[in-house]
């Protein structure tokens, strides 16, 4: 066997070690509270919590919801990015970032908003009395998996309208020379072209689709749908509490997400060569007739209407309301609870909390991942393969399972070193979590780096770490910063870390929301959501600033 | 196949690409549309095939109009029996080569001997073990006999050809060259190419329409306009030429060394010499002009050298 030389790769074996610590651990800390039961390997008691009857519901439950969710978002996203790619529709840029909107609203934000909409003297019953109790028709499994497909649709749809920039012209033209009408072309040159986008899309908004948990935790409980996330969450957090069955439940719901993973990988490498197109493309152009475009225009103000307007409707209304019961009438409308937010101490706290979270995960992971970046490019084999791996397990894991993970691993070295019950295992969850993010923005960064640049500073005389400082750096800068902001604008919202590990007393802006809808002044509730979208967006439109090519 | 274009005009936005534009391609020849890149050369191509609608004029295919403003005709490129082949190949990735060579046949519900007949075309460009692999599994020149197996499969009256030869490396063009004539002369078909390259115009086409800002300059046969170029820009555009005045020149290869009774001479100095491997070619430089004559023997910079041009040669307009 060929030595390993420990002294050139000493700091890829720290590093890995580190990575490994933080993510891994966690990780090994629930398949063992999995398997081990009273101190003892027991598969066939860990067997036996699986298939009991009630897991086997919510085993059941989640993946019928996955599969619904997807069928829901695609019957959205199909029609709305072939209209946002192949039709005049396409020239109004400001439509892609409408279209973020509902992806970056926080679900459990943008499900209270619907929850507000429609239930019982409801904003949809004060606007049309007439109906009765028609909307409360909603809370059911339709409604949820409606809500929860208005959340993901903007990520497929995005997918397939790149997918179909991507496809040449030629292609389709040639279809057409060669004797295939309209019909033809779509169905069997445009479809199939787009199959492998679709699929890895449809895997993507599965797997999301089981990893959420926000919705499913404010929507999905009050209709009694309990899914793999919200009772992971309730073995852990309500007595009795159990560690064993949440463990097993996660452990389930990573074999599924990595299994789509690899699924997905294998599409994508199947496809990938499919679409790399020669010279000359040239957007196709489908040309709508005046009743064509007012049809797409309908469709897109439809589309909308439901996922951005009810849900951002219901919740300014209501922060905007001064008594819930009188409901939306004219005299009845106050800023009172904005100012209110800001002079009660715990909101503040918690904006602060959030603000103090963001701001040093973003900072940690920009670092940190940049330095695992430029170790994966400097490693070579195993320690390459190894820390690219580990460094983006956790963007494939449903982030409630790698906090049980955290709970369980930092709980158990509690007595060497006792982070729990702290801050900062806040902050270090949040880390681990959101490191992807910064390796793959700045993985992406390096790959518009060609070689030859860094190897002409080297032959004009710099020193590496000259070269690193003048030509590196500035060129993945932009990378590493849309990543800080990325990691800012979720860790900003984020709800299932906070609620799980947040120490006594302690509330973000998420768990403040939360605790509000729930139990306390809804209309506070729905003001901190506004303050919290409104910073949301003010960082993504800087994000899409970073983002966006430079003007040669 | 015959096609005529009458007073064709294209605008894109405000800028008007193609000037009305009348053009007689005759059936059975290979005729090359060449110009500069952005010349409108592509975009008459592209309209010959129903893939771009004119602003005016008409379009006829032997007795069928495809095209008239005046008489509300547009017929889909679906309907206009042609076959392309594309600057990039426009193969069909998800489908095997012998699937792409069908889709003509198949999209035109024209089945009958299918497998024969898509073997026919492949074995036409010599791929016939190759119907299983798909397009990235082939080289670029496999990509392009592909393409145009896909073309002669449909047994189309006309080919048209849009700077098909520009993808592939010098060699292979080369070679390409000769097996696009080849195939076209021997089945018949008529073919319009368009191309940038005057080499490929000059050594494939019966008849060359130069292009300039979406006029035709010239509509002649390649000897006729390297010889008798009808304006300067054409002039320019296809040979070397070495310029006597603003409207007078002569061709490199027109000028000796060795003085002729009547010929026309100049002295001028040797400015660089480049070895081409057949012939040597000097750089000439006077005060205003800069001539190339390709020369058996070397000659160093700085030397004088005359050279001498008989006025029959001297192309003028």
């Amino acid at each position: 066997m060929k030595q390993i030389d420990f002294k050139k790769n000493l700091p890829f074996i720290l590093l890995l070690i580190l990575l490994g610590f933080l993510i891994l651990c966690p990780l090994i800390s629930i398949f063992a509270k999995a398997v081990i039961i009273d101190g003892r390997l027991d598969f066939y008691q860990a067997w036996q919590i699986i298939t009991n009857s009630e897991n086997l519901q919510t085993i059941y439950n989640s993946l019928l919801l996955g599969v619904s969710v997807v069928l829901c978002s695609t019957v959205i996203a199909v029609p709305t990015a072939f209209l946002l790619a192949r039709t005049q529709l396409a020239k109004y840029s400001f439509l892609d970032i409408v279209f973020m909107v509902p992806f970056m609203t926080p679900p459990y934000i943008a499900s209270m908003g619907w929850i507000l909409f429609m239930q019982k003297n409801g904003l949809f019953q004060q606007l049309f009395p007439s109906t009765g109790a028609l909307s409360e028709n909603f809370f059911q499994f339709g409604g949820l998996v409606l809500v929860m497909s208005l959340h993901v649709f903007p990520f497929l749809m995005t997918m397939l309208k790149n997918a179909i920039l991507n496809i040449p012209a030629s292609l389709e033209e040639s279809a057409a020379v060669f004797g295939a009408g309209k019909t033809k072309r779509l169905t069997k040159i445009f479809a199939p072209l787009l199959t492998g986008n679709y699929a890895i899309g449809a895997l993507l908004v599965f797997v999301k689709t089981l990893s959420e948990y926000g919705t499913p935790y404010t929507l999905g409980r009050r209709i009694g749908f309990y899914v793999f996330t919200t009772d992971i969450h309730r073995y852990s957090t309500t007595a009795p509490v159990d560690f064993g069955s949440s463990a097993s439940l996660s452990s389930i719901l990573i074999f599924i997400c990595m299994g789509m993973w690899m699924v997905q990988n294998y599409i994508t490498n199947r496809t990938s060569y499919r679409l790399v197109s020669g010279k000359g493309t040239r957007p196709v152009q489908t040309e709508l007739s005046k009743l064509g475009q007012f049809g797409a225009w309908l469709w897109i103000g439809i589309v909308v209407l439901i996922a951005i307007g009810i849900p951002y409707f219901a919740i300014i209304s209501t922060s905007l309301i001064k008594l819930r019961g009188f409901g939306l009438a004219a005299g009845n409308f106050t800023f009172g609870h904005y100012k209110e937010l800001l002079t009660t101490p715990k909101a503040i706290s918690s904006i602060w909390n959030s603000l103090f979270l963001a701001v040093s995960s973003a900072t940690i992971c920009s670092i940190l991942g940049t330095i695992v970046v430029l170790a994966v490019r400097k490693a070579k084999g195993f320690f390459k393969k190894a820390l690219e791996a580990v460094s983006l397990l956790p963007e494939m894991l449903p982030s409630i399972v790698l906090v049980l993970g955290i709970m369980l691993f930092w709980n158990s070295i509690y007595k060497i070193i006792p982070l729990y019950n702290t801050i900062g295992i806040m902050v270090l969850a949040y880390v681990i979590l959101y490191i992807p993010y910064t390796v793959s923005y700045v993985t992406s960064a390096f790959t518009q780096i060609n070689e030859s640049l860094l190897e002409a500073g080297r032959t004009f005389g710099a020193t590496p770490f000259y070269v690193f400082r003048r030509i590196t750096l500035p060129m993945i800068s932009r990378g590493i910063f849309a990543g800080w902001m990325m990691i800012f604008i979720i860790a900003f919202r984020e709800l299932v870390t906070a609620s799980l590990i947040a120490p006594p007393n302690t509330l973000v802006i998420s768990t403040y929301i939360n605790r509000e809808f729930e139990q306390g002044s809804v209309s506070l509730g729905m003001g901190m959501a506004v303050i919290c979208v409104i910073i949301t967006i003010i960082a993504l439109l800087i994000f899409r600033k970073i983002v966006e090519p430079k003007e040669v | 196949m015959e096609i005529n274009l009458i007073n064709v005009t294209k605008s894109f936005g405000d800028k008007q690409v193609i000037f009305p534009t009348t053009l007689k391609i005759e059936n059975g020849s290979f005729t090359t549309l060449l110009g500069p890149s952005g010349c409108g050369k592509t975009t008459l191509l592209r309209m010959i095939a129903g893939l771009e609608t004119p602003d005016g004029g008409e379009i006829w295919i032997d007795d069928t109009c495809v095209y008239s403003k005046e008489k509300n005709i547009n017929i889909p490129p679906e309907k206009r029996h042609l076959a392309f082949v594309f600057q990039d190949f426009a193969l069909w990735p998800h489908m095997t080569v012998f699937e792409n060579v069908a889709f003509g046949l198949r999209a035109r519900k024209n089945t009958e001997n299918l497998d024969n007949r898509v073997r026919d075309a492949l074995k036409t460009v010599k791929l016939e073990d190759f119907e299983e692999r798909y397009p990235h599994q082939l080289s670029g020149g496999q990509q392009q006999r592909v393409a145009f197996a896909r073309a002669i499969a449909v047994k189309p009256g006309c080919i048209l050809f849009d700077e098909p030869l520009s993808a592939l490396d010098a060699l292979l063009r080369e070679q390409m060259r000769h097996e696009l004539t080849e195939l076209t002369s021997s089945l018949g078909i008529t073919a319009v190419f368009v191309t940038h390259d005057q080499t490929e115009a000059m050594s494939m086409s019966d008849r060359i329409a130069v292009l300039n800002v979406g006029h035709v300059e010239q509509y002649d046969s390649p000897e006729t306009i390297y010889h008798n170029p009808s304006s300067e820009f054409v002039a320019r555009f296809v040979g070397k030429s070495n310029w006597l005045s603003e409207n007078e020149l002569f061709r490199p290869e027109d000028a000796t060394i060795t003085p002729t009774k009547g010929a026309l001479s100049y002295k001028l100095p040797v400015q660089s010499v480049q070895y081409l491997g057949d012939t040597y070619e000097l750089t000439l430089k006077s005060d205003d002009v800069t001539w190339t004559y390709n020369s058996g023997e070397k000659f160093n910079p700085g030397e004088l050298l005359s050279i001498y041009i008989e006025p029959s040669k001297v192309i003028s307009f």
